[in-house]
């Protein structure tokens, strides 16, 4: 079997987690943030695998379903409370949540 | 020929009962796993139970039976936990029913009854998905078993998803009310980022030890000595930050307040005490169980934490007027503390029952703090603290009750709050943490400011316009029990420390 660079994994999947966390941070739709949410899981399935595949075994990668489940409820309860929002406010921009600071 | 069919059909008959037979065997050793099961793993009562409820609202619609099946329900899941005492049961390598995690998870269940019983109130009656709220604190719960037991990564994974993903439904459970749609959307997206962390987290220590087996992390560890990886060092740190973002510890408590403000009064007291309880159940085992012998490099970064939750938490929340923000920002200075169980964990055996008498008399003084609250917000409609203006007067009993809350919160003697401070201020002294010691007794000092600030406006200031607040026996019940565990655990701490 080919041999597996892992680093280039661990450099490709940093850069995927950094890039949906800046994303989170800036991004002002809900939606959007949501995706970048999403990215940042996926980022850690990929180096799951990676890594499943480096330490040849199974448990990274049955660790990835789990993930991928998971994720999936999640969006389904995410989904609701934007639709929830998006019915009170018609607006989706997380700006619209503002009404308790300090 | 005919032999042959003969021999055939008696062949059929006998492999029919071979299997016939070896059904059985199969069925009566799945009847007996799932029995087994029921009586050895509380999460399988609180789930059958979860789902009990949903049917009861959906298909039944039996309003009136909702809050006793639940707490027979509770009682249940209850009675198994406590049955299972010192029995150390493992389950397919992934769950351990250890003593502490057993008696995290009874605290847990009995929190949820005293939270149901605040339930029990006009408020929570006029709803009309009243049993999908019932239903969902037992599938939380079912997540709290998870992730107070687990012995695998993915557990704690899939404990604290199920934990969360149910609360941050609970807290936009009033649908048409803008600040509890906000609390869930802010508890959601932070929630889910923190999420992130963790599976981050997780990937790096699977890549650097080769494994998600706690067990198998700590022997890692102990081979790792001194010189660790990046990678696993990466990993240690993203796992605080994901554990501190659920349990509220700075930096990662700015959502806490709002969330808290923002949801209703029942969820908040569950997130503020059993949420609160699991997150910190979780964080010990995890701390404990898996980076015991890396403690030198996550050390730092813990004391860290501790010193800048209880400075920020108690000057922000001497600024409060809301009462329940204020609770908000109490309870994340009392994660503060209990952070420390985690800190001297590593070389105290006595930190596991330090952090649950902390957590029994916090837990206690909140669950009067926020029934007081339930019922003094649907008098006045507001949850500032000039709302609670002569309560002395118009309920003695609540008032009094309060006082003993807001004293046990404060940390004066001959209340459980008190022996908790005491203990956990101990541990950390005899770990050589002197400052952080000072400084967490001067930031209680402080806190002394805005807990006294409710029992002045009950006793000090004069209200002539409320009226009387009556008291149902349920939530008399509630206020008495919780008030004497404060009293009986201020003067026996024993009682709970010694357990474990």
């Amino acid at each position: 079997m080919q041999e597996i660079f892992i680093d280039k994994y661990i450099y490709l999947s940093m850069a995927l987690f950094i890039i949906g966390m800046v994303g989170v941070m800036i991004r002002r739709n809900a939606i959007v943030v949501f995706m970048c949410i999403e990215l940042m899981l996926n980022a850690v399935n990929l180096l799951m695998v990676a890594f499943s595949a480096k330490l040849n075994d199974a448990a990274g990668q049955m660790f990835v379903f789990f993930i991928m489940t998971v994720a999936a409820a999640e969006v389904a309860v995410g989904l609701a409370i934007i639709v929830m929002i998006y019915r009170n406010t018609r607006s989706i921009d997380i700006n619209v949540a503002n009404k308790l600071k300090w | 020929m005919s032999y042959s069919i003969v021999k055939f059909k008696i062949g059929c008959y006998l492999w029919q009962l071979n299997f016939f037979q070896n059904f059985m065997l199969l069925q009566s050793y799945l009847f007996k796993g799932i029995l087994w099961e029921f009586q050895t793993n509380p999460m399988v009562i609180l789930t059958i139970f979860g789902i009990v409820m949903m049917f009861l609202g959906v298909v039944l619609k039996a309003k009136e039976w909702l809050l006793t099946v639940g707490l027979l329900g509770l009682l249940g899941g209850w009675a198994v936990t406590i049955l299972n005492w010192d029995t150390h049961i493992p389950h397919f390598k992934m769950l351990t029913f250890d003593n502490m995690s057993l008696a995290m998870l009874a605290t847990a269940l009995a929190f949820t009854i005293l939270i149901f019983l605040i339930t029990d109130h006009k408020e929570y009656e006029e709803w009309s998905n009243r049993a999908e709220f019932y239903a969902l604190f037992f599938f939380s719960l079912a997540g709290v078993a998870l992730m107070l037991s687990f012995s695998n990564l993915l557990i704690l994974f899939i404990g604290i998803e199920i934990l969360s993903i149910t609360s941050y439904v609970m807290a936009g459970f009033r649908k048409k009310d803008l600040l509890s749609n906000e609390a869930s959307l802010k508890y959601f997206l932070m929630g889910s980022f923190a999420t992130g962390f963790l599976l981050m987290g997780i990937a790096l220590i699977y890549g650097s030890t080769g494994s998600f087996d706690i067990v198998a992390i700590h022997a890692a560890g102990k081979g790792l000595g001194n010189n660790i990886s990046p990678l696993y060092l990466i990993g240690i740190i993203l796992l605080i930050v994901a554990m501190g973002f659920k349990t509220s510890v700075a930096p990662f408590h700015f959502w806490a307040p709002d969330v808290y403000q923002g949801a209703p009064t029942a969820s908040t007291a569950y997130m503020s005490i059993v949420v609160k309880l699991a997150g910190f159940g979780a964080f010990y085992r995890l701390m404990y169980g898996a980076f015991q012998y890396s403690e030198y490099s996550w050390s730092t970064t813990i004391v860290a934490m501790i010193a800048l939750t209880l400075i920020l938490s108690n000057l922000i929340a001497t600024r409060q007027h809301n009462f329940k923000r204020m609770l908000a920002y109490s309870s994340i200075s009392h994660a503060g503390f209990m952070l420390m169980a985690v800190l001297y964990s590593v070389h105290s055996i006595d930190a596991s029952g330090n952090l649950l008498l902390y957590i029994v008399g916090y837990g206690a003084a909140s669950i009067i703090a926020f029934g007081a609250l339930q019922l003094v917000h649907y008098q006045t409609g507001s949850d500032e603290i000039e709302a609670f203006n002569g309560l002395a007067k118009r309920n003695p009993f609540l008032a009094a009750c309060i006082v003993l809350a807001m004293c046990s919160m404060a940390g004066i003697p001959l209340t459980a709050g008190f022996f908790g401070k005491f203990y956990m201020l101990q541990g950390i002294i005899d770990q050589g943490h002197l400052w952080l010691a000072v400084v967490a007794v001067l930031c209680s000092a402080v806190s002394f400011y805005y807990y006294f600030a409710v029992i002045k406006a009950m006793y000090l200031t004069e209200n002539d316009e409320a009226e009387t607040i009556a008291l149902n026996p349920y939530q008399i019940f509630l206020f008495s029990i919780a008030g004497l565990a404060i009293l009986v655990f201020g003067v026996m701490p024993m009682l709970i420390k010694g357990l474990l």
